[in-house]
């Protein structure tokens, strides 16, 4: 590769935008639908990283992927209750709450490793297989994008946005959901419990988090390792922030940080720009930043006209 | 409901003995002041509140009402005055909310719009079930209230003050409204101070004052000077306070002062002025525009039309700290949450505005000694019961929390001291307490506006009065020994209007 | 005078209530011990000889001086981030750039060091003062988008951590790289400018009496000083702080940057107290440490070094227990978590939880009483 051209016009490089995409999506799904219940949950950082690691020791116990997606989705939604737990019955603050956990899972996963396996960092996994579809994948351009080399996971993360947006329009759990976090004392002055409507919005952020863990140690690779995370639970939180809320907006600004990622990864490569990769490292945050920003400046300038 | 009694902790009696009773089909006016113990007593009967005394009965049956929802099952509802809806859904979200209608275990959203419409038509009214509830007038979000309680089958319904929030025609509509349902043999609580409509829709009237009932009357044999009489009727006596101060130069004039919020004129056209020596009253049923003058006179809300002038200074669009620098200070409504720090110590809410004084520090730090020794002084002068100045403030009495408050506010207040409902439930040794601190002020050559709701507490200060009705001065009053309370609570209910005013209702 | 009515005395005056005081040590007392249960439960389960784990978990710290030392060694970090979190907690923030200010603090410290030739205490002020003052420049910048625009700063704080790490990395893996290291890392620190060491025969350099330093010095600026009573009460009532003319956004950006300059001054400080390079290639984690701290300490200021030193001993007595026998020292981020869910929760073993229980039994004591009568 040696041009800009090059860069954009090689199938791979999507193929990237989308696999780096995928995590933050099921991240933010999940600080969506707890952010809707009216909770900022800053622990599915450590959901995602415990699962992530549930995932990749149950694929290989059962040498089944799928296996290892089933256990990690097990292991978020346990680490959910803990949070909901903390917060709804015990009255914690949510962000030491979170706080709490982020800690109790960094020292964790690392404890497990090493009572598995005697080494600190790594837990080789089986990872997901890449989903061919005849026919599709001879569309020029998309078949190959599309349809040749990504996994279940990634179609699951495009299920989610749509299901997520259909649940809280259209079920009674998920009105109901919103409705808590609008305005909690309404809820429950109708007799209708906000605690229990907010346990289960936290159970599913649980699960979409520990998706979003299993996307990364079986689905992004064929390993765990205790750095993999790297933020990409509190990336989920800017993004829910940004996208207002909204389902596709945070899925569109998951797609963003998933191009400036992969475009941070790959543009070494070409010849004429030389930026040394540390630097380009930090550009996905640098644009979070900067989303955070405009989205803020777009909020103010909104309620000035209001007023 | 029988011999109901509430008590708040640790000291504050609600009601003190109520026995209230409700026909089928009747329209029921619940009157009194603020503070008189209606909202409190159909709370009760509504299950938010618990009774410390007393029984309830339904159909001569006795029966225990410990939530809403027990409430509900007996096909009570209740419509508050600070509304529940969730304004970013739409009206058909908010009406079938926690009873909604399912196809295919699925919200079936289609029905909820078929639900409100049907309701709309039971109501009189054209309504899109598909409109935000942000996109609503007060008086449409009000409707929204009460078709809720419609929707799950209530047959008693309580409003609580009702056309507080309402313009004129709104109110027509809502009462036209109301005789509908009471056609349907629905039964209707209406929590007022509005004595019009008193007249006006309702069957029979129950009079509160202080926790206990007056009585209750056929609405057709009481006429509204009764009714007022009762309701505000004191044993007053000319106070021993009153001091015959003759008001020097004007310090603070307020001139054509208006503000909207939401679309509803909060003020409109404000005027008047403080006098050095001079206690203004400033009287009006709740939500008359007290809250919005008080905002805008401590620097709170700046995009007001008008003007503020302090000793022939304008004070247009100044931020709190400056207003306060002006030498402006201010005794909050709600002591609990704007007056101090709750979570902090007396001394920590004592020093708040002497800290900023040179004098109270010492280079770098705050003049601890000094700082201590003035937190003791109010202590010690407005007779604060505490063990020490360090205990927290929450563990005080919500009167001994007033008198920290009002004493910093009072020292500090060196042209004009705004004391918005400075007595408001505190226990009378406070009251007194206070009352005879803002004389003193008084005679200092200070100006002093009083906004208040008991009347007592005006007659007992203040030299002059303006009564605010629906954001207006509708009577301004230089000499309050011209005006008997019967004639002040008929301003205040917006019955009469003072001539010269010219405003119109 | 008895000893009892003169401290109940005191403490009246001082505002204190012991009542208050013992139910909130038996509640952090009983959150230890269940974490510490549930620890001794795990190492039985993983540990062929538990025993021997367990005694180098609990008593290894206190065996001899160098370990004792170890401990304090530990706790210095701990204390920096802790009381960095206080001072931003008592705003009622949560600006987590204490962790990226841990890291510019040092590498900023280390290059000072480096390339600016001082004599000697200058050289280590000098290295100390501006590696906090870089990390506050950076902390700045989360504290003001929050006052101004209202952008959450826990997000964008910890975005910039990432930020500033891999700028980090940048610098000591191409700028200021010394490639006789072997390593990706500066130069040697010179000599002049490290902090030594302050009891021979342990590791605790003279960081600890500037931390220490800091500690005092924040106590009094919350107790005595104007800024630091408005940062309290900001954090604490926002609208009173509002009505009485407190200039809020101010006192919150105030609050943030000071704590990033403790922290900063914290990574300075752990560079050239332990360290002969800089060479952190990952984020040290004292930021997140440094909030747990304070939540153990109540938010208190004079509590964080007990706090500091209580985690340390946790750490250092993992530490001993992982070299010795066969458990992970990260056993103890269960301890850590379980610990902190318990201690910042409103209901779990709450004063009026306990005055509940003493209720109910004195109910119950009654009930029975009056039975025995009636027998009677």
């Amino acid at each position: 590769m040696n041009s800009f051209w090059d860069l954009f016009s090689s199938v791979n490089f999507y193929v990237t935008i989308i696999a780096l995409a995928t995590p933050i999506i099921f991240a933010s799904m999940a600080a969506l639908i707890s952010n809707k219940a009216g909770i900022v949950n800053i622990s599915i950082e450590g959901t995602m990283l415990v699962s992530a690691l549930v995932g990749a020791i149950f694929s290989t116990l059962f040498s089944s992927a799928i296996m290892g997606i089933l256990f990690a989705l097990v292991a978020g939604v346990l680490m959910g209750y803990l949070f909901a737990f903390s917060t709804i019955k015990l009255k914690t603050n949510e962000i030491l709450v979170g706080i709490a956990i982020n800690i109790l899972a960094a020292g964790l996963v690392v404890f497990i490793i090493y009572a598995l396996t005697g080494n600190k960092s790594d837990y080789s996994s089986v990872p997901l297989k890449t989903i061919s579809i005849p026919l599709l994948r001879d569309i020029p351009i998309i078949g190959k994008i599309f349809f040749d080399s990504l996994n279940l996971l990634v179609y699951l993360a495009i299920v989610v946005i749509i299901a997520m947006s259909f649940f809280l329009k259209k079920t009674v759990l998920g009105v109901r959901i919103r409705s808590v976090g609008m305005n909690a004392k309404a809820v429950d002055s109708i007799g209708v419990s906000s605690e229990k409507v907010k346990l289960i919005a936290l159970l599913i952020a649980g699960g979409l988090a520990g998706l979003g863990g299993a996307y990364m140690s079986i689905g992004f690779m064929s390993s765990f390792n205790t750095g993999m995370i790297a933020g990409r639970g509190f990336i989920g939180l800017a993004a829910e922030a940004i996208g207002a809320g909204i389902p596709y907006v945070t899925a569109l600004f998951a797609v963003v940080f998933g191009l400036v990622n992969a475009f941070s990864l790959t543009a070494q490569t070409i010849t004429g720009i030389n930026i040394p990769y540390e630097l380009l490292n930090t550009l996905p945050y640098f644009v979070t930043i900067i989303g955070l920003v405009i989205f803020a400046v777009i909020k103010k300038r909104r309620n000035k006209n209001n007023i | 409901m029988k011999d109901i009694r509430k008590v708040y902790y640790p000291d504050i009696v609600a009601i003190n003995n109520a026995t209230f009773s409700l026909a089928e089909g009747e329209i029921h006016a619940l009157a009194g002041e603020n503070g008189a113990g209606k909202t409190t007593l159909m709370k009760i009967l509504f299950g938010l509140e618990k009774a410390d005394k007393g029984e309830i009965y339904f159909n001569s049956e006795l029966i225990n009402i410990h939530s809403p929802v027990d409430a509900m099952k007996r096909r009570i509802g209740m419509v508050h005055q600070h509304f529940m809806l969730l304004e970013n859904l739409t009206i058909a979200d908010n009406i079938v909310l926690g009873i909604e209608p399912k196809r295919k275990g699925l919200y079936d959203y289609k029905k909820a719009c078929e639900i409100t419409r049907e309701l709309g038509t039971k109501f009189d009214m054209v309504i899109d079930p598909e409109k935000r509830i942000s996109q609503l007038t007060v008086g449409l979000k009000q409707k929204v209230e009460i078709m809720k309680v419609l929707a799950r089958d209530a047959r008693i319904i309580i409003l609580d003050e009702p056309t507080a929030v309402l313009t004129p025609q709104e109110t027509k509509e809502l009462f036209h409204q109301l005789m509908l349902l009471k056609k349907d043999n629905y039964t209707i609580i209406i929590i007022t101070h509005k004595l019009r409509e008193i007249k006006e829709i309702c069957d029979r009237v129950t009079i509160m004052k202080a926790g206990n009932i007056v009585g209750t009357y056929d609405v057709d044999k009481i006429s509204i000077d009764e009714i007022s009489k009762k309701m505000v009727g004191y044993d007053f006596e000319v106070s021993k306070l009153k001091s015959n101060v003759k008001p020097g130069k004007i310090i603070l004039d307020i001139k054509g002062l208006s503000l909207t919020i939401g679309g509803k004129k909060r003020l409109d056209n404000i005027s008047f002025s403080i006098r050095e020596k001079e206690i203004l009253g400033v009287v009006g049923v709740e939500g008359n525009g007290q809250k919005e003058l008080s905002q805008v006179l401590n620097g709170e809300i700046k995009n007001y039309d008008g003007d503020i002038v302090l000793d022939d200074f304008s004070l247009k669009g100044e931020s709190i700290l400056e207003i306060r620098k002006a030498g402006i200070s201010y005794i909050p409504e709600d002591r609990m949450v704007d007056g101090a720090n709750l979570n902090g110590s007396i001394y920590e809410s004592a020093i708040v505005l002497k800290s900023k004084e040179k004098e109270y520090q010492n280079g770098i730090f705050l003049n601890g000694r000094k700082l201590e020794e003035f937190t003791d002084s109010l202590i010690n002068d407005y007779g604060v019961k505490c063990n020490s100045k360090y205990d927290d403030v929450k563990s005080l009495s919500g009167g001994n929390i007033q008198k920290i408050v009002s004493a910093r506010e009072i020292v500090d207040a060196r042209r004009v001291l705004i004391a918005n409902q400075p007595t408001r439930g505190i226990d009378i040794g406070a009251v007194m307490t206070l009352h005879e601190k803002l004389k003193s002020l008084q005679s200092q050559d200070k100006g002093i506006l009083l906004i208040s709701s008991d009347l007592k507490e005006i007659y007992d200060l203040a030299e002059s009065v303006i009564v605010l009705y629906d954001g207006k001065v509708v009577a301004r009053i230089n000499n309050i020994k011209d005006v008997n309370e019967e004639q002040l609570g008929r301003y205040m209910l917006g019955i009469d209007v003072q001539e010269n005013m010219g405003a119109s209702l | 005078m008895k000893l009892k009515d003169r401290l109940v005395s005191y403490s009246k005056k001082r505002g204190f209530s012991f009542q208050t005081f013992f139910f909130e040590s038996l509640k952090t007392i009983m959150a230890v011990l269940i974490a510490y249960l549930i620890a001794i439960i795990i190492i039985l389960i993983v540990s062929d000889k538990p025993s021997e784990s367990i005694y180098w978990f609990v008593v290894g710290p206190f065996s001899n001086m160098m370990e004792f030392g170890e401990l304090i060694k530990k706790a210095i970090p701990l204390m920096f981030a802790g009381i960095a979190a206080c001072v931003i907690v008592k705003a009622n923030q949560f600006n987590l750039f204490t962790e990226g200010a841990f890291y510019v603090g040092g590498l900023v410290a280390a290059l000072i060091a480096i390339y600016i030739k001082l004599p000697a205490v200058l050289a280590v002020i000098a290295a100390l003062v501006g590696g906090g003052l870089v990390a506050a420049i950076f902390g700045y910048i989360p504290a003001k988008l929050k006052s101004s625009l209202n952008v959450n700063e826990f997000v964008s704080s910890i975005m910039l951590n990432f930020i500033v790490l891999w700028i980090g990395v940048y610098l000591i893996s191409n700028v200021v790289i010394d490639d006789a290291s072997g390593d990706t890392a500066t130069q040697i620190i010179p000599e002049v400018s490290k902090l030594k060491i302050l009891f021979s025969g342990t590791n605790i350099s003279y960081g600890l009496l500037i931390v220490v330093g800091i500690v005092i010095l924040v106590k009094i600026f919350f107790s005595k000083t104007l800024p630091g009573y408005e940062i309290k009460m900001t954090g604490d009532n926002e609208n009173f702080a509002k009505y009485s003319g407190i200039n809020v956004q101010r006192r919150v950006v105030m609050a943030q940057t000071l704590g990033i300059f403790i922290a900063g001054v914290g990574g300075a400080t752990e560079i050239l107290s332990n360290y002969h390079r800089f060479n952190w290639k990952t984020l040290p984690g004292y930021g997140f440490d440094g909030f747990m701290v304070t939540i153990i300490a109540k938010n208190k200021p004079l509590f964080v070094p007990l706090a500091a030193l209580f985690i340390g001993y946790l750490r250092a007595g993992a530490d001993l227990m992982a070299f010795n026998s066969d458990v992970a020292q990260e056993v103890v981020a269960i301890i850590q978590g379980v610990i902190i869910l318990l201690i910042a929760s409103e209901r779990f073993f709450s004063s009026s939880f306990f005055k509940r229980l003493l209720d109910n039994y004195k109910e119950r004591r009654d009930a029975q009483r009056m039975d025995v009568m009636k027998n009677e």
